[in-house]
This record gives C-alpha cells, sequence and structure tokens, in this order.
C-alpha cells in the first residue's frame, strides 16, 4: 500500500505516462480524421532512433537532437500518409508494415551509424537539466507530479490543454472532426479533407518523434533493439480507454505510466519475482481496460446501462 | 467454352503473379538501393536469393514451413476481413504446450507421441486464439489491439516458461531454455539433403495449406467465410451467424500458428528457448497478402519468402549485411502490395464510367 502513495513512484509515473501520452495525441488527431493509426509504435522506434543519432554527431547535443527526432519522424510518417492517404490501402495493414519497416530499418542502420549491434549507449550526453518550479512547492499534489521534471513533461501536459481547445474552438480542429465523422459531406463543405489528412498525420510523427526522443535521450540516454515495447500499441488503448477526449487519454496514459512505476519498484523490491512475469502486466492491464471501455461503450449502444441506472434510481426512491 | 473459361482463368493467374513479381523487383530494388546508400554491396541481395535456392535449398526448405503455415494462419481470418496479427504469440503458446507435453511424455512413443505434440499445440494456438475472438464477439474488443498485445504475452510467457518453470536445472548456462526433447520425439530431417536444417516440417505444412484450400473452396464453412468477408450483411440475411463463423475462423488460425510452434520446437530447437520466434507471425501477413489470400497461392509464396529469409541468413553468414535486410524487404513488398490493389480498382472504375 505504502507505494500507490510514494511520492517518488508518481513522479515517475508522470514520466512513464508523457511517451504514451505523446504517442497517443498523435493516435487521438488521427483517429479523430477517420485513420486508423497503428504505424504510432514505429513511428516512436524511428524517433529514438534519429535523436539518438543526432545526439552522437552534435556531441551530445539534446536539444538538436529533439528537434531531429521531430522533424526526421515527422518526414519518415509521410511513408505512411502516401500509403494510406494517396494508395488508399488499407490502414492495418499499412500500419504493420509500417512498424515492420521501422524496426527493420533501425536494426539495420545500427551497424553503420553506431558501429554497434543491438544495444548503443550515448558517452558523451549533455543531459537537460529537470524543470524546478518553486511556486508550486506547496500545492500539495501537483508538486509531486509536475515539479523537476523534464521540459517535455511540461510541455505535454501544456499540449493536453491546446489539444483540447484546438478540437473544440479552432476551424482546424472542427475540420478534422469533419472528416472523421464524414468524409464527403465535408468535402461538399469545401474542406481539402486529404490535406487535414496529410496534416494529422505529419502531426502525429511530430509527436511521435518527440516521444522517441524523450524516451531514448531524457529518461534513458540509449538506443536499443525492442526499447519501444510497444508503447504504441498501449498508446493505441489510451485513446480508446479515454473515449478520445485528449483529458481522458491523459488520465488513461497516467494510468500505464503508473503500472510502469510499480513494476520497476515491485521488481527493486522483491528480486524473486520473474521479472518475464512483471514485464506482462502492461500488456494485460491494456486489454483489461480495452474490454472494460468497449463493454461500456456496448452497453451504452444497447441502452442497458442506462435501464439499470434508471432502475436503481427508481429502487432509491422507493426506499425513501 | 469450357476450354476459352480455362484461358482467361490461366491469364488472370499469369498476370496475378507477374504483378506480385514486379512488386518484389520494385522492394528489392529499393532495398538495394538502400544498401549501395550505407556502404555495402547491393548486389548482395541477388547473391543471397540465388544461392538460396540453389546451393543452400536445405535452409529455404526449413524456413518454406513456417512461412506457409503462417501465411494459411494468417489468411484463414483475413477472408473474413477479421485481422488475427497475434500469430506470433499464438506460435509461442503452441510451442510451450508441444515442449510441455513432450517432456512429459515416456521417451519410447514415436509417431503417436508426435501426433499427441501437435495436437496439444494445435489446441493450446487455438486457445490462445480464441481469447481475442470472445473479446471480440461478447465485449466488442478490437480485435487487432487484443491480437498485437497478445503477442507480447506470449513471448513473455515463454521467457517464464523457459526460464522458470521448465528451466534445464543441469544446464548452468545463460539461455532461457528448457531441457531437450527426448530424440524419439524429433521430427526427422529430409533424407535428401543429408545433415541440413531441412526437415519433415515443409509435408506437414503442404498438406495443411491444401487441407486449409479444400475448407476453402469446397466446404460450407470456407464458403461462410468467404460471404461474411466480403459481405456481412449479405451473409446475415442468408442466415450466417457471423459470430460463429469469426469463432471458427480464429480457433483455426491459432491452431495453424500453433502448429508452426510445434515444428519449430521438434524439428529445429529440439527445446523451448526464449524469444526462439523471429517474428513469423508478421511474416506472414505479407505471404498471404502477395498470395491474394489463397492457401493454395500461399504454398508458392510461403516458399518464396522461406528463400528470402534463408537469403537473409546466407547474407549475414557470408558477409557484414545484417540479415534484418529481409523484414525491409518483407515491408516494403506489403507497403506496395497493398496500395496496387486499389489503383488497379480506381482504374477499372474509371473505365467504367468512361463507357
Amino acid at each position: 500500500m505504502s507505494i500507490v502513495l510514494d511520492a517518488s513512484v508518481w513522479a515517475s509515473a508522470v514520466r512513464g505516462a508523457t511517451p504514451i501520452l505523446l504517442a497517443a495525441f498523435g493516435c487521438l488527431l488521427c483517429a479523430k480524421a477517420g485513420i486508423t493509426n497503428l504505424a504510432i509504435d514505429g513511428f516512436i522506434t524511428i524517433g529514438c532512433f534519429i535523436s539518438v543519432a543526432v545526439v552522437s554527431l552534435t556531441g551530445g547535443n539534446v536539444w538538436l537532437g529533439m528537434l531531429g527526432g521531430i522533424v526526421g519522424t515527422a518526414v519518415y510518417s509521410l511513408i505512411f500518409g502516401l500509403s494510406v492517404i494517396k494508395f488508399k490501402s488499407n490502414h492495418i495493414i499499412a500500419s504493420i508494415a509500417m512498424n515492420l519497416l521501422s524496426t527493420g530499418i533501425t536494426e539495420f542502420l545500427m551497424a553503420p551509424v553506431f558501429k554497434a549491434q543491438g544495444l548503443y549507449r550515448l558517452a558523451n550526453i549533455k543531459k537537460i537539466p529537470p524543470v524546478s518550479l518553486p511556486f508550486l512547492e506547496h500545492v500539495p499534489v501537483l508538486n509531486v507530479l509536475v515539479n523537476n521534471q523534464s521540459i517535455v513533461v511540461l510541455f505535454t501536459i501544456i499540449l493536453i490543454f491546446i489539444l483540447l481547445y484546438m478540437l473544440r474552438k479552432t476551424k482546424y480542429g472542427l475540420n478534422v472532426i469533419a472528416i472523421g465523422q464524414s468524409a464527403e459531406a465535408a468535402e461538399s463543405a469545401g474542406i481539402k479533407s486529404d490535406r487535414v489528412r496529410w496534416s494529422v498525420i505529419l502531426l502525429s510523427g511530430a509527436f511521435c518523434g518527440l516521444a522517441g526522443s524523450y524516451l531514448s535521450t531524457i529518461i534513458l540516454s540509449e538506443f536499443s533493439v525492442g526499447m519501444v515495447a510497444g508503447r504504441g500499441f498501449t498508446a493505441y488503448t489510451t485513446v480508446v480507454f479515454g473515449a478520445y477526449h485528449p483529458v481522458g487519454v491523459a488520465f488513461a496514459s497516467l494510468l500505464f505510466g503508473f503500472a510502469d512505476a510499480i513494476s520497476i519498484q515491485i521488481e527493486l523490491l522483491k528480486p524473486g519475482i520473474a521479472t518475464s512475469l512483471v514485464s506482462m502486466v502492461p500488456y494485460i492491464l491494456a486489454m483489461v481496460v480495452l474490454t472494460i471501455s468497449a463493454l461500456s461503450d456496448k452497453l451504452r449502444k444497447t441502452g442497458r446501462l442506462e435501464m439499470k441506472w434508471k432502475q436503481r434510481k427508481q429502487k432509491n426512491q422507493i426506499v425513501h | 467454352m469450357e476450354s476459352s473459361l480455362w484461358r482467361k482463368r490461366i491469364e488472370g493467374a499469369v498476370r496475378a503473379i507477374g504483378r506480385q513479381l514486379c512488386m518484389m523487383l520494385v522492394a528489392i530494388m529499393i532495398v538495394m538501393g538502400f544498401l549501395a546508400v550505407s556502404g555495402y554491396s547491393p548486389f548482395i541481395v541477388w547473391e543471397g536469393l540465388g544461392r538460396a535456392f540453389t546451393r543452400d535449398l536445405a535452409g529455404t526448405i526449413r524456413w518454406a514451413a513456417p512461412m506457409i503455415l503462417s501465411g494459411v494462419a494468417i489468411c484463414i481470418p483475413f477472408k473474413a476481413q477479421v485481422y488475427n496479427l497475434g500469430v506470433d504469440g499464438q506460435i509461442y503458446l503452441g510451442a510451450i504446450a508441444a515442449t510441455a507435453v513432450a517432456l512429459a511424455l515416456p521417451s519410447d512413443g514415436s509417431l503417436a507421441g508426435l501426433i499427441l505434440v501437435f495436437a496439444a499445440a494445435a489446441l493450446a494456438g487455438a486457445a490462445f486464439a480464441m481469447i481475442p475472438a470472445i473479446l471480440n464477439l461478447y465485449c466488442n474488443t478490437d480485435i487487432v489491439v487484443t491480437t498485437l498485445l497478445l503477442n507480447f504475452v506470449g513471448e513473455y510467457l515463454t521467457e517464464f516458461m523457459a526460464a522458470e518453470v521448465m528451466r534445464d536445472p543441469e544446464k548452468l548456462t545463460q539461455v532461457n531454455a528448457s531441457r531437450t526433447l527426448p530424440e524419439s520425439l524429433w521430427l526427422p530431417k529430409l533424407a535428401a539433403f543429408g545433415n541440413s536444417s531441412a526437415n519433415v516440417g515443409i509435408y506437414i505444412a503442404l498438406v495443411i495449406a491444401l487441407f486449409v484450400s479444400f475448407l476453402f473452396f469446397k466446404t460450407t464453412l470456407g464458403y461462410e467465410i468467404k460471404l461474411v468477408g466480403s459481405n456481412a450483411g449479405f451473409a446475415r440475411y442468408g442466415g450466417i451467424r457471423s459470430s460463429k463463423v469469426l469463432l471458427k475462423a480464429m480457433a483455426l488460425s491459432g491452431a495453424v500458428a500453433g502448429i508452426i510452434g510445434a515444428i519449430e520446437v521438434t524439428a529445429t530447437q529440439h527445446r523451448l528457448v526464449a524469444a526462439f520466434n523471429p517474428d513469423i507471425g508478421f511474416d506472414g501477413i505479407v505471404v498471404a497478402l502477395l498470395a491474394n489470400n489463397n492457401p493454395l497461392g500461399v504454398l508458392i509464396s510461403g516458399f518464396f519468402f522461406g528463400g528470402l529469409k534463408n537469403s537473409g541468413n546466407v547474407m549475414e553468414r557470408v558477409t557484414e549485411v545484417p540479415n534484418i535486410v529481409t523484414q525491409i524487404i518483407m515491408a516494403i513488398i506489403i507497403l506496395t502490395i497493398s496500395a496496387n490493389v486499389t489503383v488497379r480498382r480506381r482504374k477499372r472504375k474509371k473505365e467504367a464510367l468512361s463507357k
């Protein structure tokens, strides 16, 4: 029980949630525009690789690495756009191909770029120090969650509200939603649907690039094969569980960050438990979460949930 | 009348194969450019492919079996427009079940024991594939994501079984692996290739691919699967319960995947090794796509990709090019094929409009 309330666990939960949330934002935008983007998993891998490559080439400059990760991954995401928008491929199959391509290319380029196999550690990295916010010191919850975190974490938190505003109030956001609901109707209203689709895929690439560089140059300082470990799929799950709403998605990704942090604690405290079993937890959690949200959605659609609720209400009235 | 129909069919088949060959050539060209940019000789791909189909044919046959089966496992639910992307996880479960049964059996029952091992593997794979199917049926959970997530569960479960439960206590190596299977339960090698990795698994793959073709083209279940895939509304109108078809297709696909696990364990690994599976399940997607979800076509494309996979290993052995190159080729092939289908369709639409 003490683990659940531990401040350091919550801080590390926020750190773990950040890359998932960033990727989830990309997935969310694509989903709003009617594109099933499971390629985010591969995008994160590419983001990790490019930022580590840039950092190692520029003598440890993490800022440049981040920039490279964002731009490079956005450019890479054009391949997905080409396949999905231009050639109208099946979204899921194109996503899987992109993921295979991403892991293939990064693993292949490890030898020529890093002169390494499987794992490359950045020796000369100049880490960005965490941002301390002195005015938060007396605010109970926020201090633990937000203070002394990386700048990327703060940016991601601000991004939740930017996205919320964008999807609700701006013309661009409404265009995105309109296309997702009915592309034909949006077209006849004068929205250039393909242009909007390209933009959401580019944005998802940029977000995933940032997620990748956060993962590889701020949390860790290395690139290894399989380091993304299905975070893109987890991100997709948070989008569904968060009911396609930026704040909901943020809480869902915090749940996964928390599960991540707890499993690290368990491994530290009880070394007897097999690591393979602990590693399984996030994936099973993702399935449970996905099932819950799908089930509640289904019940809501068939109206059974409301019926039960009404019955309960009537019962309560009788009691009173 | 009859002959012209046949000629049309043959022409169509030839055209289809020609188009797929073009796609593959495009993919290989891109990868050659890629190799040249990163400082390798681009012609290594051809050398590797050439060797894979001549001198190292045994390795090609060894890889063709899992490729064909994986293609079959993917194409059964694809035909019903269901995406089973969890073939890798199901392979792992099949391998776990195969190893558990093989290690528990008395060591002298050869053929009956082997059949039992394969049955257990097929059951385990089918059961693991039923999880996402049942979740999809009763809770409406997205089958694509659950199958993808279960891949990780399967992989870690294998690591757990190999490292903790079935670990060989006598061997103190770092490798997480179980005890070696009794030799009577090893799948025999192909005698024609001498002491190589080519094994009887290819016959099993052949039989299963033919069996599934029969299922597809000659039975009610195959008809139902195709109908649900092409027009679910019409299928419902015709009295087909798509939920039952989904369950059957997923179970069948999982069983085939489980058999891949059993072949890998009994024929090549001879024990349960953690993370033994080099993403065979995802390779199955490209095999099935290239064959246009036709189990007979899977035989050809599976054999080709077995060769490709083997050529990757040959390249890695002979030169310094890592065998991951094959994965890049496959990814590009998937991208080009999935794009091509709609381009063709659009052209046809335009023709229809101009008429």
